[in-house]
């Protein structure tokens, strides 16, 4: 599983980014981030299709709001915990982390970003047939 | 299969026939498969007569196209409307003349000439029928006293049948109704044995309004039409009534009102479109009384009361039975019209819309734009009925105001719960209903179906009705 999740993120090798990733992978912080991202895009999806679910949201532009907003929180959720996780495993061994790690949580995240949108999408098109006003959103 | 013919005569007579179609369309109980109107008017370019044969063909034509079997709990033009002919019209021979040419004055001796002119004056005589009988029944008795040799009498001869009842609308005050009726009801009950059916004819149930003065015309020196003659010619005919008509009716409702309005004068043609008035929807209820009545052996009489007598009625000024029949129909068709109006082009990407495949092309189809105009006249028929003395405004008739603060006197529940409020309610009901509807019936049926079940649900809702 640990090493299904590295391969999601590091795009089977083409996004690997050396220590930083290697780092990521041993201090387990790729199943955490992978954790709450899939628990952010389900409720965002739940959220969106069964509680705030009434005629004036069934709106393709209300959803891409709602997918924003998805992104927005899994970008957040994966620099905030990388960058916690890799601080506290530095500060353990008395050296600060290194400067370039600042890029690579920025790409790290948008990374995660990508995969949360993938996931909100296909979660859209699997519960969107049970709600009331939103069936046909996205399509 | 019952039918009821519904005989309009006159001007008023085509109104309270628009308004039957009204209560019709909205669903409102009729317990007689099919209705059949029957205008009586010489007066071929009456604006009235003309507005209800367009009504009335807006009406066949949209319920044309939707099945009322067992799969669909819609009553929206539940009833049939199933004329005689096209232009729904009993055609009047030789009514295109002057009333001296249609009588021969010419070709009399010296002694009935002088009795005619007893009878009529001269401005009757040089009258053109065209333009009907401008409140004369003395003419109107002469012209309209051919009823059996007309092709179309003998048409309604042949296609009644055991069972069928008929129903005759006229005012009292005018011309063509006051003598119409008389003569239509003698060549009912002594029908020819020449006609098909004679004897089911004569022994037919049949149920009349007779309208006491609801209106006054204003004062033109130039027209016939006087409005002060309005109660002596209603009192005689009253009496006349007592002997030549009562009797030979099975139930006879009597209308009429205190207030009353001046119209402008116009003796007939496309400019008699006086507007919609209460009495006439008072009057559409006396025929759905007699047609759901399930014993007309016995003579009866009738008279119609509201509980308040307001300038201004709504639905707690109606009596209790009227109220019952009326409100939730009427309501549930004033909030679809509405929502056609006002919202429904921008929800055709709602989930309901999307469910049962309501598209851009649906809106353009005949079906819809036949809807449409005949709601325009729903519309209109309300406003003029508001506007009128005595009025009828049970809603606001406002197309920005809340949906469901627009029946006077009924205040909608409210819960704190609710997401949603106004024209979104709507949506919302309607994509719920959407998802329990067969969507393999055609699309007028399901258009039909989901918007009479919601109207439904939203009066339980909002009224607890």
């Amino acid at each position: 599983m640990k090493n299904l999740i590295a391969n999601f993120y590091e795009f089977w090798g083409s996004a690997y980014l050396g220590s930083f990733s290697d780092d990521m992978y041993s201090n387990d912080q790729y199943f955490s981030i992978a954790f709450y991202s899939i628990i952010t895009a389900l409720l965002i999806t739940i959220i969106y299709y069964y509680i705030l679910d009434r005629p004036g949201t069934a709106k393709k532009s209300i959803w891409l709001i709602a997918v924003l907003l998805g992104g927005i929180f899994s970008f957040i959720i994966a620099f905030v915990s990388a960058n916690n996780g890799l601080t506290e495993m530095f500060t353990a061994v008395g050296v600060p982390v290194p400067p370039e790690y600042t890029s690579d949580m920025l790409q790290f995240s948008l990374i995660n970003v990508f995969w949360t949108l993938i996931l909100i999408f296909l979660l859209s098109i699997s519960l969107k047939w049970k709600s009331t006003h939103s069936s046909y959103i996205p399509f | 299969m019952s039918k009821l013919y519904v005989f309009g005569i006159g001007g008023t007579g085509a109104r309270v026939l628009k308004s039957l179609s009204f209560l019709l369309a909205s669903g409102v109980k009729c317990n007689s498969t099919s209705i059949v109107p029957i205008i009586i008017d010489p007066d071929a370019a009456n604006g009235d007569v003309n507005k209800t044969v367009d009504i009335l063909q807006r009406y066949k034509s949209i319920r044309s196209k939707l099945s009322f079997d067992g799969e669909t709990s819609n009553e929206f033009f539940k009833t049939d409307i199933a004329p005689l002919n096209n232009n729904f019209r009993l055609n009047i021979q030789d009514s295109k003349k002057k009333f001296k040419e249609f009588i021969d004055f010419q070709s009399l001796d010296k002694n009935n000439k002088a009795l005619i002119s007893l009878l009529f004056s001269r401005k009757n005589l040089d009258s053109n029928l065209e333009v009907g009988f401008k409140g004369n029944p003395n003419m109107g008795s002469v012209v309209l006293n051919q009823f059996n040799i007309s092709e179309d009498f003998s048409n309604f001869a042949s296609s009644f049948s055991q069972g069928d009842r008929i129903f005759i609308i006229s005012s009292i005050f005018g011309g063509t109704g006051a003598a119409g009726f008389p003569l239509l009801l003698k060549n009912i009950r002594s029908a020819s044995p020449n006609l098909d059916n004679h004897s089911i004819l004569q022994t037919a149930p049949i149920g009349a309004v007779s309208v006491l003065p609801y209106f006054g015309v204003k004062k033109d020196e130039n027209s016939d039409i006087e409005k002060s003659t309005f109660i002596s010619k209603t009192k005689a005919a009253l009496r006349y009534y007592e002997h030549g008509v009562n009797d030979s009716v099975n139930s006879m409702y009597y209308l009429g009102d205190k207030l009353v309005k001046d119209y402008d004068n116009h003796e007939g043609s496309t400019k008699q479109q006086n507007d919609a008035h209460f009495i006439e929807l008072a009057s559409a209820l006396a025929v759905l009384d007699f047609a759901n009545d399930t014993d007309v052996s016995n003579q009866k009489v009738r008279e119609f009361g509201v509980e308040n007598s307001n300038q201004n009625l709504t639905f707690n000024d109606l009596a209790d039975q009227t109220k019952t029949d009326i409100l939730k129909p009427l309501s549930k068709y004033y909030f679809f019209q509405l929502y056609l109006k006002n919202e429904l082009r921008q929800n055709l990407g709602a989930d309901f819309a999307k469910r049962l495949d309501f598209k851009e092309p649906f809106l353009n189809e005949d079906f819809y734009q036949k809807l449409n105009r005949f709601n325009d006249y729903f519309w209109e028929w309300l406003q003029q009925m508001s506007a009128n003395e005595r009025g009828f405004s049970p809603f606001t008739l406002s197309n920005d105001a809340d949906l469901f603060n627009s029946i006077k006197g009924l205040k909608p529940n409210k819960n704190f719960l609710d997401k949603t409020n106004n024209y979104e309610r709507v949506t919302a009901f309607l994509n719920k209903k959407a998802k329990k509807m067969n969507t393999s019936e055609k699309t007028e049926n399901r258009f039909m179906e989901v918007f009479y079940g919601t109207t439904g649900e939203l009066m339980a809702d909002k009224y607890k009705l």
